[in-house]
């Protein structure tokens, strides 16, 4: 996973970066610096998910964070949430803390892919 | 109401700003919420005809809402928003109530094709609701053209009109056919020249046989055509809902070339099967001729830059064909209360022939629709309509075929 490129689908970023406009330039600059800020959040909310064995919470946060990242093209990151919220409602529900440790490495990486696709474009 | 509105509902934030900027950029005015709750409450206070919503969501998540929002009157159109995985979910929830899904990452290209898609949808559904209404208020007044349509549907109509066009046809061919003849034949003998055992007359001249010839041919074509619809027994076929709507789409295409004569829009309703299912018995040409006809009629005296409305609808046993248009002010159309008139041979909407239009223009055509729907067990009726819940005073033409759904093996 440490290939950037294999974080990202170009196709969606692609797309993204035509809503780049002359009044708003930094537009989808715009929504990865809120994408950061919202990473950070989501994996507190899910840590106190995992603590207070809250499985409704876990499965609703995974879900946000799962349509906020595929929208952005951020497709490895998706793919963690989408295991996150199915595997939110099995039984081993203490596993699950090392998805979430797989989504904490992975967030800092997807972000930096994310900001240096924007910055080639 | 503003009509190209949407409400997004989405907890979360970046997918709805992504949805915001698309469809702003689509020039569509957009509203949001970030719950379920939130999302009820604005649209109770800024109606709108089409909702995008998340499902999981706090407070009242898109179940909630999307009952919530089925109590309302007029309900909106919801597209649910989704991903691939949950395509299970979405359909579920279309069973609710749903119209239609986004699957995620939102791609810009589908998103607007399903919400362009959503927005016709619900201005079908308004416009059918609009019929409807005005259907009910019409009974209710009890019309006095009742009393003028019994006296009509007394009369032996087939059989009148059978001996009216038969003497037409005759005065066309042996009068005004031979009155035609003899003027040319007095024209070519004042200019053609005799050389060399041959008559040489000009080619305007020549040009003009012909041109007459051609519409003379069309002209008795049609009559021809006449006498078949109401003399013989027409054939019809068990056809399915799927080959209807599938010769709809080729008569659709047909007319947006006649539609952009006055740069007008034809748009179509959902094509709704019955979901009771059955069929129709129709003679293919002859039903599209029809529809065709009243298509025809509806651009040609409606406005520049007007939109006629072609919608279907079941209702019990019957299939419903409307085609609705606003007239313009100038087409002298039948007096409201007198629709049936319409369907008399000979009336005509203007005084002029419009060439562009490619008819004859006699005012026959209407009268050959009826007819060919009569010989589908089906009714054609018009209305005048107005549009009472949206305080328009202009009233529309509301052209109704309607046809009886067979069902199995019925013929």
């Amino acid at each position: 996973m440490d290939d950037t490129t294999e974080h990202l689908n170009n196709s969606i970023l692609n797309d993204l970066m035509q809503l780049n406009s002359e009044s708003e330039p930094r537009f989808v600059e715009g929504l990865i610096d809120r994408f950061e800020t919202l990473i950070a959040e989501k994996i507190a909310e899910m840590r106190v998910a995992l603590d207070t064995g809250d499985r409704d919470r876990l499965f609703k946060v995974a879900h946000s964070l799962k349509g906020s990242g595929a929208n952005l093209g951020a497709v490895a990151l998706a793919d963690i949430c989408r295991d996150l919220q199915t595997d939110s409602q099995a039984a081993n529900f203490e596993s699950l803390g090392g998805m979430v440790d797989g989504l904490e490495y992975l967030a800092p990486r997807t972000l930096e892919a994310l900001r240096q696709y924007v910055r080639t474009a | 109401m503003k009509e190209r509105s949407i409400l997004i509902v989405d907890d979360d934030e970046i997918s709805r700003e992504l949805l915001i900027r698309y469809l702003r950029n689509h020039g569509l005015n957009v509203i949001a919420a970030s719950n379920g709750r939130e999302g009820l409450e604005l649209f109770e206070r800024n109606p709108v005809p089409v909702v995008i919503t998340d499902l999981y969501m706090p407070d009242l998540d898109g179940r909630g809402l999307v009952q919530g929002l089925a109590a309302t009157n007029p309900p909106p159109v919801i597209l649910m928003q989704t991903v691939e995985q949950d395509a299970a979910t979405a359909v579920e929830m279309m069973r609710e109530g749903v119209h239609d899904y986004i699957i995620k990452p939102i791609r810009e290209r589908e998103l607007i094709f399903r919400v362009d898609r959503a927005l016709e949808y619900y201005e079908s559904q308004r416009t059918l609701e609009a019929l409807e209404q005005e259907r009910r208020m019409r009974l209710d007044r009890q019309l006095n053209w009742n009393v003028w349509k019994e006296a009509v549907a007394s009369r032996d109509s087939d059989r009148y009109d059978s001996s009216l066009f038969q003497n037409l046809r005759v005065c066309f061919t042996q009068g005004a056919g031979f009155g035609g003849l003899v003027a040319l034949a007095e024209l070519m003998e004042g200019v053609a020249q005799k050389q060399d055992g041959f008559y040489m007359i000009p080619e305007e001249i020549m040009t003009e046989i012909l041109s007459n010839a051609a519409t003379a041919r069309r002209t008795l074509e049609e009559f021809r055509e006449l006498d078949t619809i109401l003399n013989a027994e027409i054939a019809l076929e068990p056809t399915s809902f799927e080959q209807f709507f599938k010769m709809q789409q080729e008569l659709l295409r047909e007319m947006q070339a006649l539609a952009t004569i006055k740069q007008q829009t034809i748009k179509q309703g959902t094509p709704t099967p019955p979901a009771t299912g059955g069929h129709l018995l129709m003679h293919g040409t002859y039903l599209q001729r029809a529809l065709r006809e009243l298509l025809v009629n509806a651009c040609k005296f409606s406005d520049e830059k007007s939109e006629i409305l072609l919608l279907y609808k079941t209702a019990g046993s019957k299939f419903l064909i409307t085609v609705l248009n606003k007239p313009g002010a100038t087409v002298n159309l039948a007096v409201p209360g007198f629709e049936h008139a319409l369907f008399e041979p000979f009336l005509r909407f203007g005084s002029t022939v419009d060439e562009r239009y490619g008819t004859l223009d006699y005012g026959l055509g209407l009268t050959q629709a009826e007819k060919i729907v009569r010989s589908h067990r089906g009714r054609l009726t018009a209305s005048h309509v107005r549009f009472h819940l949206e305080n328009d005073e202009a009233f529309r033409l509301n052209m109704e075929v309607e046809l009886p759904i067979v069902k199995g093996d019925e013929t």
